[in-house]
């Protein structure tokens, strides 16, 4: 109820997203995540978004969407989000020679992700679907929630004027009546 | 605690409740509405997809919260699972002043007049429970007009060949077509077809002292800012309570119809704040949705029935319908998206029945904006992966060059598809839960198949270079659009309800939502739900003048 009530204040407080809103000048301080849980995500992300003439999904800040929510109104999936990733761990550290995910070379990141979206390790399909899913809707979704930093999806798809707003009366939508 | 007694209680203050509530109340009743939600206002549930009707990942804006749960008898095992509120599987249709009508899209349409006669039109077809209404267009009509003048709804008289015989024109304009509209009634014009405006629950010019629409991009799953977009909770609602006689209660949880020894109807009790009241009526009306309707009355046994109230034949709670939604996608080498809403503008009947080898049909429309997310998860043709640098191209450049059309395919009615109630499983105020089992009919996915190749077909001739199909699977049906499982009908023997929404086993009983429909017609079915809250209302009244 507080999470309602919060935003319902944030968004009587200011009818556009407000600059802060909008994606952090520093990345935020992490609630649950560990740094390397954190990179592991981002890293993760960056092969579902990768970075082009606009940022990947992991650089606009999926992990701190999904940090933000784990705690929020996600707390119920934190179980099988936990065990996910501890399952990928184990797995990609048994497929490269007891080397952890964060150590392997970029494209062999890529090679283990790919390899788990075309059904190889059956095991880690819940878990990527998790990912993927909750990446999407970092990368998508509003700011306010913790990702899409600085509106980078919207920018990309050049809707940024109207998806942040909440007072299009206010904006000079334009208005078939009065 | 054991209130007073009221003439009526009314259970639900969503597209079917509302509309009783206010008849009622205009009819000198003493009305208690009952609604388990709150009310929401713009403020609150703003702009944010993934809190909205439609993306609810973050919770539902406008409710229930997401620690209730239903039972899901899953297409993929057969065995019952847990399904949080904000998970699609859950069925929502949102819990708050308004019901579905608060956020909805707000098309208004009148179903057509065979979509009434399904049985008689099409004949038997195996395995489904098919059969007609027990009245006819020709007699909802006025009701419907009812419903288009005191809720309010802006449309073009006579632009739909399609359409059924109907008295009086619409009482406002239409809204005016987007680009994607425009391109498309061409399109449609020249093969031949019949493309008209959508007839919308939206204010196309300031009425009843609120704006009219601003043509904001965020319109289905979202309140609206200017509140243009009329549903009950703005209009008959408000209504009923300025009369004096309807007492509006929020956050009040009904936990059952309570029944006397011979097996009447004397009331509702329900949960509020933590305190199970008692409030006795003459007269009850459950209008909770298609699925929270059957489960009030399965949860409201007793010695005369030990079934369930309205339960004789075992029919209460089966027929669970909603929309086998099928259509295409359509990509043009030029931007249609201009950013006006609601977007949903042009829609053609063609296609509502007489359809070759399929049973039934629907009307095809363009689609609402798309929000982002929606987007980037489910829009793409096959040949786009679904991450990856291709991926991200395809939403940077297939965003705004992408035009949707789709329709709610008519589902043949299954008996096997029904809600009950898990005793094991119970919510917060100790009520046991819906426990839901939905499959399609084959002939859902061929009709589904037929509407998507139409709506290709469309998307080529309006100009898009590429196209790709979506039809429903068999999986789940319900959701959004639920509908069926408090069946009208004339004979006692195989429905719950008599042609008023009457209970045939409770004669003071009545329900007023989508469970009332036998079968679900190939439009959105807000309207046809407030149309029947008015006959059902009226007919509430009629009989509570001739006692008086």
């Amino acid at each position: 109820m507080s999470m309602t009530r919060r935003e319902a204040a944030a968004a009587l407080a200011a009818f556009v997203l407000p600059l802060e809103a909008q994606g952090p000048a520093e990345p935020p301080k992490l609630g649950f995540f560990t740094p390397a849980g954190a990179k592991l995500v981002e890293i993760f992300a960056n092969v579902i978004i990768p970075p082009d003439e606009y940022p990947g999904a992991g650089d606009a800040g999926a992990a701190y969407y999904i940090d933000k929510q784990m705690q929020g109104p996600l707390k119920h999936k934190l179980e099988e989000w936990r065990t996910g990733l501890f399952t990928f761990n184990s797995v990609a550290k048994h497929q490269f020679q007891n080397r952890s995910f964060l150590l392997l070379k970029p494209e062999e990141q890529k090679e283990f992700i790919d390899g788990i979206a075309q059904g190889q390790v059956p095991a880690l399909r819940p878990i990527f679907d998790l990912m993927y899913d909750l990446t999407l809707q970092g990368y998508f979704g509003s700011p306010e929630h913790g990702g899409n930093w600085k509106q980078a999806s919207w920018s990309m798809m050049k809707i940024e004027d109207v998806m942040g707003v909440n007072d299009h009366a206010g904006h000079g939508a334009k208005g078939v009546a009065k | 605690m054991k209130l007073d007694p009221v003439d009526a209680v009314v259970v639900g203050a969503g597209a079917g409740g509302g509309v009783v509530a206010y008849v009622l109340a205009k009819a000198g009743l003493r009305v208690v509405l009952l609604e388990r939600g709150r009310q929401i206002p713009f403020e609150e549930s703003g702009h944010d997809e993934l809190r909205s009707q439609r993306t609810t990942v973050l919770g539902n804006a406008f409710g229930p919260d997401s620690e209730q749960v239903r039972m899901i008898n899953s297409p993929l095992t057969g065995k019952f699972y847990k399904v949080r509120a904000n998970e699609n599987a859950y069925n929502n249709v949102a819990a708050c002043v308004g019901g579905g009508t608060a956020s909805y899209g707000a098309m208004a349409w009148r179903f057509h007049p065979k979509d009434f006669q399904m049985l008689s039109t099409y004949g038997l077809v195996a395995g489904s429970t098919l059969e007609d209404w027990p009245i006819t267009y020709e007699e909802l009509e006025p009701y419907y007009e009812k419903a288009e003048y005191e809720i309010g709804v802006s449309g073009k008289a006579g632009s739909n060949p399609f359409d059924g015989p109907r008295k009086k024109g619409y009482p406002m304009p239409p809204l005016p077509f987007n680009k994607e509209a425009t391109l498309l009634a061409g399109a449609a014009r020249k093969k031949g077809w019949h493309p008209f405006p959508i007839p919308m629950l939206i204010n196309s010019v300031e009425r009843d002292g609120r704006a009219g629409c601003i043509a904001c991009p965020h319109c289905v799953g979202f309140g609206c800012e200017v509140d243009a977009k009329n549903g009950t909770q703005n209009t008959v609602v408000a209504r009923a309570v300025k009369t004096g006689n309807c007492t509006l209660l929020t956050e009040a949880v009904a936990k059952e119809v309570l029944t006397n020894e011979q097996g009447k109807a004397t009331g509702v009790a329900y949960f509020h704040k933590g305190e199970l009241v008692e409030q006795p009526a003459r007269v009850v009306v459950v209008a909770c949705s298609a699925t929270e309707t059957p489960r009030l009355l399965l949860n409201s046994k007793s010695k005369m029935h030990p079934k369930g109230l309205g339960n004789h034949n075992d029919w209460l709670g089966r027929n669970l319908q909603g929309h086998a939604y099928s259509g295409a996608y359509g990509l043009f080498e030029e931007e249609v998206f201009d950013g006006t809403g609601p977007a949903a503008r042009v829609a053609l009947c063609d296609f509502n029945h007489g359809n070759k080898d399929v049973v039934g049909g629907s009307m095809l429309a363009n689609e609402f904006i798309r929000m982002p997310y929606l987007f980037a998860r489910g829009v793409r043709p096959a040949r786009v992966p679904r991450y990856g640098l291709e991926f991200k191209k395809w939403v940077r450049e297939g965003y705004k060059r992408t035009a949707g059309v789709k329709g709610p395919v008519q589902e043949m009615p299954l008996w096997e598809n029904r809600v009950e109630v898990d005793e094991a499983v119970k919510d917060q105020w100790g009520i046991p839960v819906a426990a839901i089992t939905t499959r399609r009919h084959p002939m859902d996915a061929e009709t589904g198949k037929f509407m998507a190749e139409r709506a290709a077909e469309w998307l080529k001739a309006a100009g898009a270079v590429e196209t790709w199909l979506s039809v429903a699977g068999l999986g789940g049906t319900g959701g959004q659009h639920q509908a069926g499982t408090c069946r009208m009908g004339k004979d006692a023997k195989t429905s719950v309800t008599d042609s008023y929404g009457r209970l045939h086993s409770v004669d003071n009983v009545y329900v007023a939502d989508g469970s009332l429909h036998v079968t679900n017609g190939g439009f959105n079915p807000s309207l046809t739900i407030m149309a029947l809250g008015f006959r059902v209302g009226e007919r509430i009244a009629r009989d509570w003048r001739r006692r008086a």
